[in-house]
């Protein structure tokens, strides 16, 4: 959680200057000189997960470009009253979660409130998707036994949700549930292209 | 087990329900249902179902919904994920099945048996708890001062061997006696019951049970009966359809044969709202003493999502002897004590 809150605060700076355009967007690239973590050890279900996974904890290729990295932009005011900026189409009310090899696929994602989360797997073996808000509260905890099986459930109006398997202790995932998810775009090598988009207040 | 190809390897996959235990409930359960497991996975410690007196007395419809929405649904860990999902309602009712398997001695009541307990009707279902029993009740007679007399009941009950559990019972007087109020224990009294016949396949239960008072209160105020009285009693429970039915039959003996004996009669009828722990639910008793009758309809609420803590209220209203007999607000406090309160973290 700590190594998200701090790669938030890295994005703030590059938007903050727009706050008095109508319209803008950034482009850039998350860096870090953090250094990728050693493999987990699988000690169950070693068949299906494999016998260690990588730590997805931190994702960087050789340039120190990050993956899995999500700006939060401060100080921007509303454009209207959905929130969006001109020309933005508001993003998709349902995203998915799918469990494949003991991991949460993606690992992270921005969605916008309270939209529908398609959570699945892809392993014969039982998996629990269990979203967590910051504060400890939990959002649902389903059971997903079979192969296949796709179950969905509402994400909630706003926040970071966590996202972990009962089963499979290692495994982590991440939803940011925010307004400004309209745009927003995370690739495995780094930001780019990402829209500076309203949050609901001036926060 | 059915084969499926994962990869280069060929997992099998349960299709019967102690299969699936293995594959899905052992990971924290165990296999055994004792909930020790050699690498846990949860942060919790699961209960251990091979407890039997942990896990009898707690109703088919509570484990049910606890597999089908999770720990939260019964106030339980939300580290126990929900397979309402997944699971259809006949496998979770085969699974809770399985669970009661766990369990190897026999003998103890189901419960399936374990009803609501009502305000003043004697529950049939042996328990674990500690009660706070509140009576209010107001006199205003024309051409004289109103009075308000109060009462409290505190009783502990617990269970012993399988079926059998004993109660001692304080009650507290604060009666107005224009005056001066007066404040004085009552007749302290200590029973035991027993479960004679609890049903395994349809929720019955028949308990007999012997109740002593012991004249610790004083007797020209009221507050006692001066002498020891016993009263054997039959509790009964059953349901119909989704309707709570209890009834207790007692007598009351004076070992001071000059007191004359007292027949008692009381009978419930009452529903839940919802199937949750915290559910309201609704009844209507009738308590009878020798030939007066008081109907007393009331409202009771589980107070935490395990339902260890309850509450109820209701109003005894005389049906016979109007211009005799007061109103009374009567309820209760309950603590299932060996229940947990709320989730652990």
């Amino acid at each position: 959680m700590g190594r998200l809150l701090a790669l938030g605060i890295l994005g703030t700076v590059a938007c903050a200057s727009l706050a008095n355009a109508q319209t803008g967007s950034v482009t850039g690239t998350i860096t870090t000189t953090a250094k990728g973590l050693a493999p987990v050890r699988v000690t169950i279900d070693q068949k299906v997960c494999g016998a260690d996974l990588p730590d997805a904890a931190i994702v960087i290729d050789g340039q120190g470009r990050l993956a899995n990295a999500v700006v939060v932009l401060t100080g921007v005011k509303p454009f209207d009253s959905r929130g969006l900026a001109q020309g933005q189409r508001p993003a998709a009310t349902e995203t998915a979660i799918t469990n494949e090899k003991c991991a949460f696929a993606p690992r992270v994602q921005v969605v916008r409130p309270n939209a529908n989360v398609k959570t699945t797997s892809k392993d014969p073996v039982l998996h629990t998707t269990n979203a967590q808000l910051e504060n400890g509260r939990t959002l649902f905890n389903v059971a997903l036994p079979i192969a296949g099986l796709t179950v969905t459930k509402s994400i909630g109006p706003a926040g970071t949700v966590r996202l972990t398997c009962n089963t499979h202790p290692w495994m982590r995932g991440w939803v940011v549930v925010t307004l400004m998810a309209t745009g927003l775009r995370i690739r495995t090598r780094g930001i780019r292209d990402m829209y500076c988009l309203p949050p609901t207040s001036g926060n | 087990m059915t084969a499926l190809t994962f990869g280069a390897q060929e997992l099998a996959q349960p299709t019967t329900i102690p299969e699936m235990w293995g594959a899905w409930c052992a990971r924290c359960h165990a296999d055994d249902g004792s909930g020790k497991v050699e690498e846990p996975t949860i942060t919790v410690e699961p209960m251990d179902f091979t407890d039997c007196k942990v896990t009898t007395p707690e109703p088919d419809a509570d484990w049910e919904r606890a597999i089908a929405k999770g720990g939260p649904g019964v106030g339980l860990s939300p580290e126990m994920p929900g397979f309402e999902d997944s699971l259809s309602a006949a496998q979770i009712s085969a699974f809770v099945l399985h669970m009661r398997g766990f369990c190897k001695e026999t003998g103890w009541p189901s419960g399936n048996n374990n009803f609501p307990r009502p305000i003043i009707t004697e529950k049939a279902f042996p328990e674990n708890e500690f009660l706070l029993l509140p009576v209010v009740s107001h006199e205003a007679e024309p051409g004289s001062a109103s009075a308000t007399d109060v009462s409290l009941n505190v009783v502990y009950e617990r269970r012993f061997g399988r079926r059998a559990m004993y109660e001692v019972g304080i009650p507290f007087y604060n009666w107005d006696f224009q005056t001066a109020r007066d404040t004085e224990i009552g007749d302290v009294s200590v029973a035991i019951k027993y479960a004679a016949y609890a049903s395994t396949t349809t929720p019955r239960i028949v308990s007999f049970g012997l109740e002593a008072t012991l004249p610790t209160g004083e007797l020209y105020k009221g507050f006692g009966k001066g002498t020891v009285v016993f009263e054997p009693y039959v509790a009964a429970g059953a349901m119909l359809g989704d309707w709570y039915i209890q009834a207790q039959g007692k007598v009351e003996l004076p070992a001071d044969s000059l007191i004359d004996r007292e027949y008692l009669y009381n009978a419930y009828v009452g529903r839940d709202t919802s199937a949750a722990p915290t559910t309201w639910t609704l009844g209507l008793e009738l308590n009878g003493e020798n030939r007066d009758l008081w109907i007393t309809p009331q409202v009771r609420k589980g107070l935490t999502g395990t339902g260890a803590l309850a509450a109820s209220l209701g109003v005894s209203i005389p049906v016979k002897y109007r211009g005799e007999k007061v109103v009374s607000w009567v309820g209760y406090l309950l603590w299932e004590f060996l229940e947990p309160l709320r989730a652990r973290r």
